[in-house]
Formats: C-alpha cells, structure tokens, sequence
C-alpha cells in the first residue's frame, strides 16, 4: 500500500510541530527582510515583494532568481498545519482548552486577515477650504478614463484599470467607437514644455501635449512620493490612426478626441473611488506647541451630505476618524498652505476580525499559561 | 536583618537622598534655576533650558573651562555679560572643521568669535543640507545644521533679557518706565498736530524698537500669565504692553534688576531681585512654579545616575557571592536590589507627575521603564528560586538599560511635548506599556540564558540547578509572550480606531511580529522536544537580538546608507550587543559545557 503509506507521511509532515517551529521562524525572518527593504522602497511596494508573491525574488545580475518562500505562502502553509495537526495530533482535553483556544483565534486571524488584505480598500481625499469632494484617490492605482457628455450614466464612459495600461497593449471597448494604442507607456516622467533637447522622443500629434516633451524618469519608490506617469496614446477608429495624444496625471485637462461628431474627454488619473456621500471642508485649523514646530493638533471641521441630502457636520483629527458610509476618514496630512486637509479614507469591511480572533486568542493564553502556573505552584 | 546589611542599605538610602539635601554653595543660582519658564512649548526650570542649551551645544552638561559652578550661572553669563570668547561650540566633523580653517585635531570647541567670520557659509552650507531629504544628508549636513542652529539659539539668548549690547540694563529700562507716563499725553498732542515730534518721544520709539527686537528673538518666554486666560510672555512683550495698559508685567523690572545686579557683579542686590522674581512667579502661577522646582530638584539630585551605581553594587554583592560561595552575599544583593527598585519606582513616579503622562512616552522613558519591568520579574524570581541568578540579572539589566538611558538623555529634552498624534493617554498606558512590559520579559529571559551559559563554562552548574534555570526562563518567556502578543494587538486596535486599519505593516509593528513569532517559535520548539536546555538557552539569548531589533534598530533603519549622529553611536553600541549575544551563543555549544 505504496499510497496509503505516502499520505501518511505527509499528513504527518504537516501535523508536525517541527513544521510549525519553521514556519513561525521563517515567517519572522520574511518579516525581518521586509523591513529592511521598506528602507528603499517604502511600505507598499515591499509588502508586495515579500507577502504578495508566491517567492521572493532578487533582481541579480544575470536574472531573476527566485530566494526564498512569499510571507503569504509561509502563511497559509501555517494555516494548513494548524488544521490538520488539529485533526490527527491534538488530544481534546479539558486543559488543554487555552492551546485550543488560542490556536483558533490564530485560524480565524490568519484566514481573515487574508481575506481583508484583498476587500480593504484604502485612498486619499484631498479637499480646499470651501471645497466639496464626493471621491477619495488612490495614491498607487491609475486610470485610463474615457468621458463624454452624451453618455447617460454619471457623466462617466469607461475607466481601463492599471493592471491594462502595459506598452503597446490595445485598449477596447463595445461602447467606444474608437480603440486605443498605448504607444508609450512612462510609469514616471518628467514633461517639459518648447524643450530643447529630446528631439528624437516620441511627440503628441494633437491636443495640449503637442509642445511638450516627455522625459522618462526611473520610477521613484516611496511612500509618500507620487510618480508622474505619462501615456502616449495612439487613437484608432476603423483601423484609421487619428493621431496621438499625451496623457497625464501631470497635466490638470483632458484631451479631446473627436469621433463621428461626439466629443469624447481622455484623462490620466489617480483611480478614484466614488462615494454616495459628499464631504465639505468647511476649515482646517492647525496649532504647535509655542515656539516649536511639534504639532499640538490639527483637524479637519467638515460637513457630510448624504446620498438623502442630509448633513452631518465633524470634526476629524488625530486619533478621532470620521466613520461614515462605510469608510473611516481620518486626518492623514494637509496641504502646505495651511487650507486643505488630506484625509485618509479606509473601507475595511473585515475590520472585526482581528477583534475576535484576539480576544479569543488572549483568553487562551490566559488560560493555558494559568494553567501552568497554578501546576507549577502546586508542584512546589 | 543583621545590623551590617541595615547599615549597608541605610548607607545606600543616604547616598541617593544626599543628592536632595539644600546647596550649600551658589544658593542663588540654585535658587534662580528652579524658577519656571516656558521654553520650547513647555514651562519648566531654567536650570532644564540651561542643561538642555549646555547638551546642544557641547554635547555634554560638563561646565569645564567657563568659570561658572552651575548650569544657571552659565546660562545667565551668556546672556548677560556675553561669552563670545568662551569655547561653546562642539564641532566633530573634520570636513566642518576643515572649511572654518580650524585644525581637526586640536580644539575640542570653538568660540563665537571663531565662528564670526563664517557665519555666512555656516547659514548656506545649513541651507544647502536642508534642502536635501533628511535620510541623504551626511555626517557634515547634519553637523552643519546643528552648528547653525546653536549659533541661532546663542544669538537668541543674547537677546532673551535684554538687548545684546546694552549695557546697564536696568538704568535703561527705568527710564523706559518713567518716560511712559507721559507718553501718552505727548502722542495725544502729537496727534492734534500741536507738537513735533519731541525728543523724549523720539527716544521713546528707540525703546519700543528694541523690546520689539527682543520679543521676537527671544529664546524662552520669562513673563507668566498674569491674567486668568494670558499666555507666557518674553520679556520684550512685558515690557510692551506699557502701550496698551498702565502698568508693566510685575516681573519685567525685576528680571531687568537681576540682569544688572549680574553685570556689577552685586550679590545682595541678586539675591534680593531673585527673591522678589521667586514672589511673583509663585503668585502668578502657583503650580507651574511648584512643577518647576520638583523638576530642578530632580535635575540636580541625579538620582538615576545614583540607582545605576546601586545596580552596579548589587551585581558586584552577587559576584563575590558566588567567588566566595557564601549565600549571605545574595541574600544582601537581594535585599539592595529590593531597596534600589523602590527608589527607581519613585523616579518614575515622580516623572509621571510631572509630565502628567503614563511612565513612557519616548526612547529614554522607555528604557527606564523597560529595565524597571525586568528588575521586578527578576527579583520576584529570586524570591522563589534562590540560586542568585534573578538578583545577579536584575542588577545587570538595571545597569545596562539606564546607561542606554543616560545616553538617550543626551538627546535633548526628555520632557519633550507629545506630537499630537501620540496625544493619547489612554494608548500611551495600555498599548505602549504592555508591549514594553513583553520587551522586558523577553530580555530577562535573554539575560538569564546568558548567566546560564557563563556558568556552565565556568563549570559551576549542577544538573538540578541546569533544569531550574530552564524552568524560570521557560515561565518568563511564556509571559513575554503574552505581554507582546496582547501589547501588538492594543496596538493594533489604537490602529484601527485611528486609522481604520488594524495592521500596516509599518517597521514598529514589524518588530513587535517578528518578536511574538520567536518567542512562539522558541515556545513550540520546547513542547515539541526539539531543544533541551542548551536549544532554549540559545533560542533565548538570540530573543535579545530580535527584541533589541524591535526596540532600537526600527528607529536607526537606514542610518547604514545615510548616517545620523546619535544613532550613528548608537548603531555601533546596537551591533557590539548583537555580537556579544552571537559569541554567547556559541559558548553555548562549547562541547565541554554540556558534557559535565
């Protein structure tokens, strides 16, 4: 029984304790490694390297090579340990209730927090003085939109999503009558207006980036920075070229692109998230300790209206978010001219899970280690 | 007790509480430092405003080679008299050496006057650092703005209590006070145009130029709230509120008295003025004074330097014991340690009083606190183990953690101002406690594995004795882990209650992860019969490393590639710590240890 034998040896190499012991070493080592990339590249992109692939990668001189096993892989191998050693090692007895309990906890932690890591949803407001905004940005994630004003949902046609607006890709739709070449695609540029130099760089043919030339950039990886991408897009109708247009999350306008008389608006953008709420900044106020440049508080006081016409008005400030609608909009940065504030906006259904699982969690380890101590004292 | 262990901690209770006895030298300078003003958005003694200026400066709070006996004496020279000849300035980079055409290896400090000439290159060359990001500008950047930034602060001291340059300060003044009266008669007329402008209001306008002068460029705010809803006030703003109201701030001739009665060199004539200031400061603001004076009392007794040394006897007690072998020395260590871990309760204590704010609230609080944490663990421990070693490690983490705590005390102001999104109390007691409490746990299990391993290769370790230590470091890691587990998850929900996320990822929570992971790791190895003693000695000793991480190296992350002065020090102190727990990891598999 060649099988029967070869799936007992792996159940008992994943219900062994010897497993666990390197996978929580592992998984602590990942981290570590993570952190130290988080130097270079900020939170975001590291988290990606280390916990959103399947292997970690490093970028050798003669290629790729593949180093070690992704944070998220160490996880969930976790997860099937501590399954199935439930399964076949564990006794059920009443003390060991705590290492049960806790090991749960961990269960429904590490199974949600998976979870939540692809539902949470996290983007940036950026509001003036005065201003009302019924969208937050994300900081990483663009857009290729396509707009007209004929169209009769939300004054809004299509959005083409980051993970589509790769070099040379053709970029289509039912609804749009016309296609869309990426010729160029910069993931960071840097565009000058009547540039001297440059003369051999691909050039617009119409629209506002005609005088201006596009200089890639290598792509800045940081936290707080936001890259300027450029697109040079080539406009197709019946397998006609109509031109070629620069787009932008740098230039403020959309370009305009005329088919069968309708005007249609393209724009490179931040994604942008829309929300059935709108939120006005009616000030943003901002104090230091005296003569220091430590800041004692800054709030935003703003004015929520509902999708009913109803307003709540708020004040948003450090460690007191706004929680409305689903989202938690808490006070991230502001503008350098002291009127504009910058709040973070976070939709995290999933949010109770932590809260469960650790409670559950934290009432094992009471439990257990109680037990201990009460057989140690009593063994004295 | 026998009567020589009381004599031995009544001698120690003496030498901590001889640092609290009235001076009996320069009384009027210690009387003068421990009056409240506000400086860098919190009220606290001149003596505070003169430790911390003397550390910006030189780098230390040694008055050497300035002929003054106390901070305050000091600080008032240089605002009074002027000390542009006096050595000030710590410079330590030779490429900043190099271009004020001073010799890198021969002066320790230099002068104002030294630095005069240059002061245009010092503000460009500061100029040019600051426009670069903070984590690419080297070792001359940053020394190059801390140059610029102690000329700025000098220069504002000289102008903090008068004018620079004007000497006589108080004749000056009082002639301010009489021409007022007057004043406004004589603008009255000017107004109707029956008069020109006159002389005395002429010298009127000169004043109000140099109190303006010396409002804005002042480096600390002298003048209390006399009013219910007033703020603290330079002296400049005291004096010129003669403008709008009959009478001056009370305290603006008496600071101007004090500053004369410096320059004469007239000792009655001070101590009275300082008298008077006293009067004033304690009527306007009864409890910023009281504040200010425990401050300056605590300032001055250096009691944590004094429970080191404590620390350090009760490890050198437990040494000779084992020297010795005679358990008489323990016990002694044991009851010292007791003694020296109230005493450092009371610190804390008292500390928490005065900044109105849980134990921990910054880098230094935290090593104090830390420390604190597994000094107790320790030395309950003892009480129920009674090998020596719980005593032997309390006295050696208290010694460590306080010399880290010293040296992160040379940062600046401890007291600092919270920015305001640490600005809570209740986060502050729970989750930032907790997870220093799991810090502690872990290096007293660390610690312990350490003396461990030293034992074993002395050859001084019986088997029961072996199996006893695993025992303790086994229970301590167990709550190490608790408290760093339920100290990451408070963190987490002050996240989410802040932020709306639970988790981030950022390098704080990162290491508190990476340390709930070992100590899990640590854990399960034990319960799967992977390790035996020596396994769990070793795993232990490297949770120091993991917790050092946690604790100390997120906050140098990148000083490797872009350096930064302190923790450039303290980078070097962090890694000689890492290889002293890698060599003790390695004793530990000294074949020799584990055959006996």
């Amino acid at each position: 029984m060649m099988v029967q034998r070869w799936l007992q040896a792996i159940v008992r190499f994943f219900s062994s304790l010897q497993l666990t012991v390197v996978l929580l070493i592992s998984l602590g080592a990942v981290v570590f490694f993570m952190t130290m990339y988080q130097v270079e590249t900020g939170i975001y992109v590291a988290n990606q390297r280390y916990f959103g692939e399947w292997l970690i990668w490093w970028e050798s001189p003669i290629g790729r090579l593949p180093v070690f096993v992704g944070g998220g892989v160490l996880s969930g191998l976790l997860v099937i340990n501590l399954i199935v050693a439930h399964f076949t090692r564990f006794k059920w007895t009443r003390k060991k209730i705590g290492l049960w309990l806790t090991h749960i906890g961990l269960l429904i932690l590490l199974i949600g927090s998976g979870i939540t890591a692809v539902q949470s949803i996290e983007s940036q407001m950026m509001i003036q003085e005065g201003q009302t905004v019924s969208y937050s940005e994300h900081l990483r994630t663009m857009e290729l939109g396509v707009e007209t004003d004929h169209s009769p949902t939300l004054n809004r046609l299509v959005s083409f999503p980051n993970s589509l607006l790769v070099q040379g890709a053709t970029l289509t739709q039912s609804s749009l009558p016309f296609s869309i070449q990426l010729y160029r695609v910069y993931p960071n540029s840097r565009i000058e207006l009547n540039a001297s130099v440059g003369e051999s760089l691909p050039k617009a043919t119409h629209g506002l980036g005609k005088p201006m030339t596009v200089f890639p950039m290598p792509v800045i990886l940081r936290d707080d920075y936001r890259n300027q991408m450029a697109i040079m897009a080539d406009v197709y109708h019946h397998g006609r070229l109509m031109g070629r247009w620069l787009l932008s999350n740098g230039l403020d306008a959309p370009q305009s692109v005329t088919v069968n008389g309708v005007s249609y608006r393209l724009f490179l953008r931040a994604k942008r998230e829309y929300h059935p709420y709108q939120v006005r900044l009616d000030r943003f106020t901002q104090e230091y300790y005296p003569d220091t440049t430590i800041p004692k508080h800054f709030a935003s006081a703003v004015t929520v209206t509902d999708a009913s016409g109803q307003s709540h008005p708020a004040t948003i400030y450090m460690n007191h978010p706004l929680r409305f609608g689903g989202n938690t909009h808490y006070q991230a940065s502001f503008g350098q001219d002291g009127t504009s504030t910058v709040l973070q906006v976070v939709s995290n259904p999933g949010w109770w899970v932590p809260y469960v699982s650790t409670l559950i969690m934290t009432m094992g380890l009471f439990i257990h280690f109680g037990i201990s101590l009460v057989q140690a004292r009593k063994g004295r | 007790m026998k009567w020589w262990s009381m004599g031995v901690l009544g001698l120690a209770l003496l030498y901590v509480v001889s640092g609290f006895l009235p001076p009996s030298t320069h009384r009027e300078w210690h009387e003068l430092g421990s009056l409240p003003v506000l400086h860098l958005g919190r009220v606290k003694p001149i003596d505070s405003v003169a430790r911390s200026t003397l550390l910006g400066f030189k780098g230390n709070q040694s008055l050497k080679g300035s002929d003054t006996h106390t901070p305050t004496e000091w600080l008032f020279k240089v605002m009074s008299v002027g000390t542009d000849d006096m050595n000030l300035f710590m410079v330590r980079q030779s490429e900043v050496l190099n271009a004020l055409n001073q010799n890198p290896e021969s002066k320790p400090a230099l002068s104002f006057k030294t630095l005069l000439p240059h002061l245009t290159m010092i503000d460009e060359s500061a100029q040019h650092a600051q426009s670069k990001p903070a984590a690419m500008r080297s070792l001359a950047d940053r020394e190059w703005l801390r140059l610029r930034q102690n000329v700025v602060v000098y220069t504002q001291l000289k102008n903090t209590l008068k004018p620079e340059g004007v000497p006589s300060f108080s004749l000056y003044t009082q002639r301010y006070i009489r021409l007022l009266p007057p004043f406004r008669t004589l603008v009255a007329s000017h107004m109707a145009g029956q008069s020109t402008l006159s002389p005395e209001m002429a010298e009127l306008l000169l004043y109000f130029k140099q109190f303006q002068h010396i409002a804005e460029a002042s480096a600390f705010r002298v003048a209390p709230p006399d009013t219910p809803n007033g703020v603290w006030k330079t002296l400049g703003d005291a004096y010129l509120i003669l403008l709008k109201e009959e009478q001056t701030h009370p305290l603006a001739p008496v600071v101007s008295t004090v500053m004369a009665s410096i320059e004469a060199h007239d000792q009655p004539n001070l101590a009275q003025s300082i008298a008077s200031w006293n009067a004033i400061v304690t009527d306007l603001v009864p409890s910023g004074t009281w504040h200010a004076k425990l401050e300056y009392t605590v300032n001055r007794a250096d009691v944590m330097i004094k429970i080191t040394v404590l620390y350090g006897v009760v490890v050198a007690m437990c040494l000779m014991g084992w020297l010795m072998n005679r358990p008489t020395w323990w016990q002694l260590a044991q009851r010292l340690g007791w003694l020296t871990w109230v005493i450092h309760s009371l610190a804390i204590g008292v500390r928490m009083w005065l900044v109105g704010r849980p134990p921990v609230t910054n880098l230094y609080t935290s090593a104090v606190f830390v420390g604190w944490v597994a000094i107790v663990l320790g030395l309950y421990i003892e009480r129920r183990s009674r090998l020596g070693l719980g005593t032997m490690v309390s006295g050696m983490i208290g010694v460590i953690t306080l010399i880290i705590a010293h040296h992160l005390s040379l940062q600046g102001d401890t007291m600092e101002m919270m920015q305001a999104v640490l600005d809570s109390n209740f986060w502050l007691s729970t989750h930032v406690i907790t997870i220093c409490m799991g810090y502690g746990a872990v290096f007293l299990a660390g610690a312990l594995a350490n003396i461990g391993v030293i034992r074993l290769v002395t050859g001084s370790f019986s088997g029961e004795q072996r199996a006893s230590l695993s025992r303790m470091i086994y229970g301590v890691l167990a709550a190490g882990l608790v408290l760093s587990f339920i100290g990451t998850v408070l963190g987490g929900i002050w996240a989410d209650q802040s932020w709306g996320r639970f988790w981030g990822w950022d390098p704080k929570e990162n290491g508190a992860f990476i340390i709930c992971v070992w100590v899990a790791a640590i854990l399960h190895a034990r319960w799967g019969g992977m390790i035996k003693d020596r396994g769990l000695w070793v795993m232990s000793i490297f949770g120091n490393i993991v917790t050092a991480f946690s604790w100390f190296g997120v906050n140098m992350l990148g000083v490797g590639l872009h350096s930064y002065g302190f923790m450039d020090q303290a980078f070097f102190w962090l890694m000689v710590f890492n290889a002293s727990q890698l060599v003790m990891m390695w004793l530990a598999f000294w074949p020799k240890a584990f055959s006996k």
